[in-house]
């Protein structure tokens, strides 16, 4: 059984609600409904407070407000949209009014149709499928909830946060799978829909999975399960809130292979014992707060203190609109174009790089019923080929060493965006953040240094694609010295420069071709 | 029960299961891949202001189709999938060599929302279904109904569309601005502040000229038995922006002085007052913001003495109560009552922000927050006396001989009060253009310590500036036209590096400066 961790979740325990229907709505004890100035406002929770509890065993949510004199009794719904198309989660009946204030502690509602909601307290008369209800003020919450699944040792997670949604899946299944706007009425009218950097059971091709450990096909859990065999142990997830908006989770799943080299697709049959192949993985996933991307930092690390070689087909698959047609934008093409079963596509550049997905490649810009996709990867795949089966279907393939007693790091970024626009610059700010630029602990800026030899220092820390693999100052190379945690490492580089005012300019590059670089300026005297 | 993450697709009206089981039970099973049907409409290119002002306007629509598609309707659609609101353009346009093109009439959209998005529908697909597959273009659809008596224009209506914004307008002597809107993505709007705001009829009081009651075309054909032309004009501009002029004269009635007329009879003559009422107003802010600019004439070569009364009025939703915050308060929105006065108002322009709802979050897209602002204080602001929903902006002016009294009214709307306050805020820096400096020029080294600086300044909301400072030192103005006037001072500097510093003042209280730095030596 996995280890579910749940750290930073607001609510305490037990029991859902349920979203009624509508005509159950309309059966709501009713007083006489009130009229013009009378008002309810909500006061607790805060307005983009979030809650994160596990699927069914959801804790508890306080509600407080005030209300109008007129006012005696308050039902408290989370709404999405208005009048008769409202989306309506009851939260507490009947909650009684004393002195103009109201207070209730109810369980939180149990997966509303999408996490994000608008609580109300409306007086008992009032119909949440009234269509003016903005007397009735009230915050926008994040019901966001998680659910394990046993049967493929994975989990569902959704969450919202500002003005976007998500849902998505463990890393064996879906590291990424939907991601969509919410209007400001709470309804969600486009989104992007899909499965992204996903290592599960299937690969491209018939004759190999997702991934392969030092020529082995190996397993992540799920696709253990799917097989019927048996995993070394299950996978450990815990999920948190960040603190001003959005959410993180971390996944830790070893990567099994049969213990006797056996023909793929394997079987309980003929793989009858699951073994470690010395590579666990551990993920660490963040919401941004925006709403609008979610980051993926992927470490593969040795477990048996021996070097490994990886092979990885990363698959992701995108739902194009019913009557619409995917459209496609690799790095370096400037318009959206179809794809083909079996095609393979290179020349993707060789730092990290976005690849944009439209719903429909046939919608107008700005078509809030269609969203842009960008899928953003820390290094170079050395190759994308599309399904054979599937042209929505691609495989990202990455050969990569894990050192002796050590990991390999890769990074993605899922995006979206109504407006391709968006997407572009959501996958900008991705690629951004795959690596973080060198710090200059000294000489400080404006230094004044006696005599031609300079010495640099500062410090390099790890990004999406690990520590830096070479740091130069003004074209020296730099000795490196990692900490213990492989989290940071120390520069220095000492060398002659010129007399006069300069530019130190240091470089550090990391394993998938990315730079980022830091100067100060300096004088030698 | 069973836990099911997906998006709900509202377009397609597919409560699916995307996210969760879908995506685990990924699959590689390839669908049928028809070659896709789609249209897309290149002309009109882009989002594109149609104007409508009577004469049955046309435009060209022309674009491309799928080999399958023969025919396409073309409608002008907005809303949400499944409940859209759409209008026909054209039927049944042939599709020849992959492409098609057809000459239509504007479509009237003056009882709906004034902006929707053109699509070319092949035959047999219905506004409702999945369109996204039909591209084409925004239209902003402005459109001018006027009241004629046949020869004269003595009223109009207005409903335009720019940015996300969309608003209605009367002329000044009915209603004025009367209301603003804020658009979704899907073109839908919310109707947040509706009203009238830069009112100058309907009661006694609105235009007094030299102690009569005086009445604009509108009020004219209402209550008497004669007419007054108005003249107006619209001019658009593609990114949406709209100006209209309306002028007319202020007319008064020989037999009574009472208001309205108690009959058409009792109105005697209709007399010219000496003064002409001309207003610019202007559509944009993407589409949040009206800029009212009033000017009164002497047409008459005489002075007169103008009380005006321009009238504010806020619809509140069914049960919603109106909130006001007053400049110069503090606390937030608050009720108003009948009769009630506000005083302590800034001296110079400044903003009125109405809220449609007061009890609202901020940010709930069902309400809006107004933001009035006036270039000058008025005289008096005070609510109705049986209706607290309205109020009146009171002024008294001079007109000069041969001259001109100018005043300004902006109305602003936002989705967020903080939204509201901010375009107010703009608008009142917009009621008074800063003084330019021609002559030194910036760095310039003046020899000795006489300095004489001249420059111009130009008409904003309240007129021409009545006073230019240079570094305290009084300019002399003198007008170069009814909009830009030129200055010069001349004073003793001490030698050194200095900063010049034009400080222009308006009859409404406003300042607004520009400065250089000069060495004189």
């Amino acid at each position: 059984m996995a280890t579910n961790v749940l750290r930073g979740a607001r609510g305490l325990a037990v029991a859902a609600t349920v979203v009624l229907p509508l005509a159950l709505l309309t059966q709501l004890p009713a007083d006489a409904a009130p009229g013009p100035g009378t008002w309810t406002s909500i006061t607790t929770p805060a307005d983009g407070t979030s809650f994160l509890n596990e699927f069914g065993h959801e804790g508890h949510l306080t509600v407080k407000g005030k209300t109008s004199p007129d006012v005696s009794a308050v039902n408290v719904y989370c709404l999405r949209g208005s009048g008769s198309s409202v989306d309506a989660t009851i939260v507490a009946t009947t909650v009684p009014v004393v002195t103009g204030g109201f207070t209730a502690t109810v369980p939180v509602p149990s997966a509303p149709t999408f996490p994000q909601c608008r609580l109300r307290a409306l007086p008992d008369g009032v119909s949440a499928t009234q269509t003016y209800l903005a007397s009735y003020a009230g915050p926008v919450v994040n019901f966001d909830s998680w659910k394990y699944l046993a049967s493929q040792d994975t989990f569902q997670l959704r969450a919202s946060s500002r003005t976007g949604t998500m849902a998505t899946n463990g890393m064996g299944v879906c590291a990424a799978a939907d991601l969509a706007t919410v209007a400001p009425d709470e309804t969600v009218p486009g989104g992007s829909h899909g499965c992204l950097y996903a290592l599960g059971q299937s690969g491209l091709g018939a004759t190999h999975g997702t991934v392969g450990v030092d020529g082995h096909e190996a397993f992540t859990t799920g696709a253990a399960l799917g097989y019927g065999l048996t995993p070394t142990r299950l996978a450990t997830s815990s999920f948190h809130l960040r603190h001003g908006g959005g959410m993180g989770w971390v996944e830790t799943m070893p990567l099994d292979r049969c213990s006797t080299d056996t023909a793929f697709p394997p079987s309980a049959g003929t793989c009858p014992t699951l073994v470690s192949s010395g590579v666990e993985i551990r993920q660490v996933s963040t919401y941004l707060p925006g709403g609008h991307q979610v980051r993926i930092r992927t470490e593969f690390r040795s477990v048996d203190g021996e070097r490994h070689a990886l092979r990885l087909d990363y698959l992701n698959s995108v739902s194009p609109l019913a009557d619409g047609v995917m459209g496609f934008r690799f790095p370096g093409q400037k318009s959206f174009h179809g794809s083909t079963t079996g095609e393979v596509v290179s020349a993707l550049g060789h730092a990290a790089g976005t690849t944009l997905a439209r719903s429909n490649r046939l919608s107008d810009e700005g078509d809030p019923a269609v969203g842009t996709r960008a899928i953003t990867w820390s290094r170079t795949p050395s190759r994308i080929t599309f399904s054979g089966s599937d042209p929505n279907t691609f495989g990202m393939s990455y050969r990569l060493r894990v050192p002796k007693g050590g990991s390999v790091h890769l990074g993605f970024a899922d995006s979206d965006g109504v407006l391709t626009s968006q997407a572009v610059a959501l996958g900008h700010r991705g690629e951004r953040d795959m690596m973080s630029a060198p710090r200059i602990s000294s000489p400080d800026p404006g230094s004044v240094i006696h005599g031609r030899t300079t010495t640099v220092k500062g410090v390099v820390t790890s990004g999406a694609n690990g520590l830096p693999t070479s740091v130069t100052v003004n074209g020296h190379a730099a000795t490196l010295k990692p900490n213990k945690s492989g989290s940071k490492a120390a520069f220095a580089a000492t060398f002659d420069e010129s007399l006069g005012k300069h530019t130190v300019t240091v470089v550090a590059k990391d394993a998938g071709g990315n730079t980022r670089s830091a100067s100060v300026r300096i004088r030698n005297i | 029960m069973a836990y099911a993450p997906a998006m709900a697709h509202t377009p397609l009206r597919r409560l699916a299961v995307l996210g969760g089981c879908g995506v685990l039970a990924m699959s590689f099973q390839a669908p049928a891949h028809a070659d896709p049907t789609f249209t897309h409409i290149s002309t009109p290119s882009g989002r594109t202001t149609l104007l409508d002002d009577g004469g049955s306007p046309t435009f060209a629509i022309s674009g491309t189709a799928s080999p399958d598609v023969t025919t396409v309707d073309i409608v002008c659609v907005r809303g949400p999938s499944g409940s859209t609101d759409s209008t026909v353009v054209a039927s049944a346009v042939p599709v020849a060599g992959g492409g098609f093109s057809t000459v239509s009439p504007v479509p009237d959209l003056s009882g709906s929302s004034p902006v929707c998005r053109l699509k070319a529908l092949p035959s047999g697909i219905l506004p409702d279904d999945d369109t996204t597959s039909f591209s084409g273009p925004i239209l902003n659809i402005d459109i001018v109904k006027r009241t004629s008596d046949g020869t004269n224009t003595l009223d109009f209506r207005l409903t335009a569309g720019s940015g996300n914004g969309e608003i209605s307008v009367a002329s000044a002597g009915k209603c004025g601005d009367s209301s603003m809107g804020t658009l979704a993505d899907d073109l839908s709007v919310t109707r947040d502040s509706e009203g009238c705001v830069g009112d100058l009829g309907g009661t006694a009081g609105s235009v007094r000229v030299d102690g009569h009651p005086a009445l604009l075309p509108p009020e004219v054909l209402a209550f008497t038995n004669g007419t007054s032309p108005l003249s107006l004009s619209f001019h658009t501009r593609k990114d949406g922006q709209l100006t209209w002029t309306e002028s007319a004269p202020l007319l008064r009635c020989s037999g009574t002085d009472t208001y309205p007329p108690s009959s058409p009879g009792a109105c005697g003559s209709l007399l010219g007052t000496g003064v002409s009422f001309h207003r610019v107003g202007t559509f944009d802010r993407g589409g949040h913001q009206v800029r009212l600019r009033d000017t009164f004439t002497s047409s008459d070569s005489a002075k007169h003495r103008l009380r005006l009364v321009y009238g504010v009025e806020s619809t509140p939703p069914p049960t919603g109560a109106l909130g006001f915050a007053f400049p110069g308060r503090s606390g937030g929105f608050h009720g108003s009552m009948t009769g009630q006065v506000v005083t302590g108002l800034p001296k110079k322009a400044a903003t009125v922000l109405v809220r449609s709802d007061r009890f609202t979050a901020e940010g709930d897209p069902s309400a809006g927050t107004r933001a009035i602002t006036w270039s000058r204080p008025p005289d008096r602001l005070a609510f109705s006396a049986d209706d607290a929903t309205v109020f009146g902006l009171q002024y008294a002016l001079a007109v000069p001989k041969n001259g001109t009294a100018a005043l300004g009214l902006t109305d602003s709307q936002a989705t967020l009060t903080s939204t509201a306050r901010a375009l107010g805020s703009r608008a009142a820096d917009d009621m008074m253009p800063a003084p330019r400096i021609t002559s030194p020029a910036r760095g310039a080294v003046i020899t000795g310590k006489r300095t004489k600086v001249t420059g111009v300044v130009r008409a904003g909301a309240n007129g021409l500036p009545v006073s230019v400072t240079v570094n305290g030192h009084r300019a002399t103005l003198k007008p170069t036209g009814a909009s830009r006037a030129t200055y010069h001072v001349v004073f003793d500097e001490s030698l050194g590096k200095h900063t010049l510093t034009a400080v222009a003042r308006d009859a409404g209280g406003n300042r607004r400066s520009t400065s250089i730095t000069v060495r004189n030596k």
